[in-house]
């Protein structure tokens, strides 16, 4: 049977002989049970013996022993003997107890006590799970990038899909801005830096190589029933700035101009203010999109709204019938081929950086991103797959 | 066959456990959040988390201010046109439709519990948006966000409403029948009285589950930083702001929305606090005491 009790308060100096008698008592099961149940209150032989579930010429045996130790006392009401705690054993709680003398004993609630050993259970296996991981991890291969948050998320599907084609390899991705991807990978201090732009001459210059795993471009979108063929860049950013805010201004019916446009932090609208030389403050919004599926959807809901959204996503949501047109930037029309081949002004490399030509488990990835699998896991974060590798 | 105090010491256990494990994972939130949100709050510091101008955390404005605004408009005025709603559907299952309409209305609430909210959204999106559009563009606006927030919360706050309409004491009711009052007599001047409490409770966590509402608002409401200053105007709550901005963040703009994120805990915690002080705790005690008799 489980422990029930707990010692509280320490010992005074000089325990009594009584006390060591009392605790001595104490010392067994069956008998803690019983002062446990007559600490709620005064009780029949026959109520504890329901209670406990022993043998009653066991009960009586230990009760003679509580009444030895002064522990119980007994009152006669009619026939029946009434059990209670002697006098000046019951402390007083919460939680319900007995005072001995030299110490005292309180009783915890069953639940509490039970809760306290699993709470007790689930640290242990806290602290010690992670022990036998690290145990387990010693011989682990590991391939570390760090660089541009636009190519992290995509870095983090190829990991994982990576990492299942080879057990026991670890591939960590960390996003941190495509500077700090280059500076990474000079130094050495991960095996390939994310840059989500062309590397410089004097980059290249130190022997850094980068290697296009995507690309990434925007189109300009507007309602297929715009009349607007073409902006020039000029117009596209009088219109963000607020400094257009009609569609007969540019050639359109007359109507006010929906602007739609990106929430902070998303590659799209990076690199769409790079291109147009805007301050993310200047920009004069009606609406905020997050992706670009929502992009698509706002532009096609509203036949005077103008957005942008990377191209890929547009090309299918136009090929699935929503009603909105792409529009061509200086005169090259805005197409996935046209990103392809280099000719759309509005795109992107996205670029894994090596010191020296790739080898080993970077090759290895390089040469994993820009396979039929890596390719589906490009198309899948909405940015252009590089033309297959012949 | 384990003795009957076995079975309850295990019960007792097994809730216990539960229990502290659900505690366990409240505190854990909160300590996440509180030590993801502790750079923002020492670097910008709360004086500039409410007054800076503007949002523009990549640029070192953090000013939260709009957003909180927004929140609370979007969920008020979400309240404000569901309220009556949920009244006049509980009035109807309660005292005018015949057992089978209120049935079919309980289970038509019932599925519109159940809709996922990016559907909902995504209704907005496509038939509330375009309808304000072709009053005022862009279309995406305050009360966009208010009508979808409205379906949203419906169901709750009828079936709570309709719960503490239909607690009305029975000896009240009878003596009720015995003056020949009519329905509408006993549901407006005797129901709804006694229901206050209970109503301002339902209210309470319809407000909670409107501020927390993420997907159906970034959809509808345009996400433009700016305070709700008109109906048809787009602006952008403090969900939508996380919702956009958390997979991009990073540093102090990342510290900043845990900053957001915690206030929504808080602002939660203090409403279902509320809450259960004005109206549960009496149904509580009511229970207890009916028990007590039995």
């Amino acid at each position: 049977m489980a422990k029930r009790a707990v010692k509280r308060a320490a010992p005074s100096r000089a325990p009594s002989r009584g006390c060591v008698d009392k605790l001595k008592a104490l010392a067994e099961a069956t008998r803690l049970e019983v002062l446990h149940e007559l600490v709620d209150g005064e009780k029949s032989v026959s109520e504890l013996q329901a209670a406990l579930g022993v043998d009653q010429s066991l009960l009586s045996h230990h009760l003679a022993v509580l009444r030895e130790a002064q522990l119980v006392a007994t009152t006669r009401a009619r026939r029946s003997i009434r059990y209670r705690l002697a006098d000046g054993v019951a402390a007083a709680g919460p939680p319900p107890g007995i005072n001995l003398g030299c110490c005292q004993l309180s009783f915890m609630p069953p639940a509490l006590q039970k809760a306290a050993r699993l709470l007790l259970l689930a640290l242990s296996f806290g602290v010690l799970l992670p022990l036998a991981a690290c145990g387990g991890t010693a011989e682990q291969q590991k391939l570390t990038l760090a660089g541009s948050s636009t190519i992290a998320p995509l870095a983090a599907e190829l990991g994982k899909a990576f990492e299942e084609r080879h057990g026991g390899l670890r591939v960590e991705v960390q996003a941190g801005g495509s500077s700090r991807g280059v500076a990474d990978a000079r130094e050495g201090r991960v095996d390939l830096g994310m840059a989500s732009r062309a590397l410089k001459e004097e980059e290249r210059a130190a022997g850094l190589v980068g290697t296009p795993i995507a690309l990434d471009g925007i189109a300009l979108i507007v309602h297929a029933d715009n009349r607007v063929a073409e902006l020039s860049e000029a117009q596209i950013v009088a219109i963000y700035r607020g400094d257009v805010r009609d569609w007969s201004a540019v050639g359109g019916r007359a109507a006010p101009i929906t602007v739609v446009n990106k929430a902070e932090g998303r590659s799209t609208l990076e690199l769409f203010l790079a291109h147009f030389a805007l301050r993310a403050e200047e920009v004069r919004a009606d609406v905020v999109i997050g992706d670009n599926l929502q992009g698509v959807k706002t532009v096609a809901g509203n036949r005077d709204a103008i957005g942008y959204v990377s191209i890929g996503t547009a090309e299918v949501e136009r090929s699935h019938g929503s009603p909105i047109r792409l529009l061509p930037l200086r005169g090259v029309e805005a197409s996935t081929a046209s990103v392809r081949a280099g000719t759309f002004p509005l795109q992107r490399p996205l670029l894994l950086v090596t010191r020296g030509a790739p080898s080993g488990l970077a090759a290895e990835f390089l040469e994993f991103a820009r396979s039929p699998h890596g390719r589906t896991l490009v198309e899948a974060q909405a940015f252009v797959a590089l033309a297959a590798s012949p | 066959m384990p003795s009957p105090r076995r079975l309850d010491r295990a019960l007792q256990l097994a809730s216990a456990a539960a229990a502290a494990a659900a505690l366990l994972l409240l505190l854990g939130l909160a300590a996440f959040l509180l030590r993801e949100s502790a750079p923002a709050l020492r670097e910008v510091g709360l004086v500039r988390l409410v007054g800076d101008r503007g949002w523009h955390p990549t640029r070192g404005a953090f000013g939260m201010a709009p957003l909180v605004a927004a929140s609370g408009a979007v969920a008020l005025g979400a309240l404000t046109l569901a309220l009556p709603l949920a009244l006049a559907v509980a009035f109807v299952r309660l005292a005018y439709a015949p057992p089978r309409l209120a049935a079919l209305l309980r289970a038509l609430l019932q599925l519109l519990a159940a809709v996922p909210s990016v559907v909902l959204g995504f209704f907005g999106l496509v038939t509330v948006v375009p309808l304000l559009l072709a009053i005022e563009p862009p279309g995406a606006s305050l009360l966009a966000g208010m009508v979808v927030l409205a379906l949203m919360v419906l169901p709750t706050l009828a079936l709570l409403i309709e719960g503490a309409l239909a607690g009305l004491p029975s000896g009240e009711r009878a003596a009720a029948a015995a003056l020949g009052l009519a329905r509408t007599t006993v549901l407006l001047h005797l129901a709804l009285p006694r229901a206050r409490g209970a109503i301002g409770a339902a209210l309470l966590v319809a407000l909670g589950r409107a501020l927390g509402e993420t997907m159906a608002v970034v959809l509808v409401t345009g996400n433009v930083v700016q305070w709700p200053s008109a109906l048809l105007a787009p602006v952008r709550t403090l969900t939508a702001n996380l919702a956009l901005e958390l997979p991009y963040a990073s540093g102090l703009h990342r510290s900043a929305l845990f900053v957001a994120g915690l206030l929504l805990l808080g602002a939660t915690a203090a409403l279902l606090l509320i809450a259960s002080r004005c109206g549960a705790r009496e149904r509580w005690r009511g229970a207890r005491e009916e028990s007590a008799r039995a």
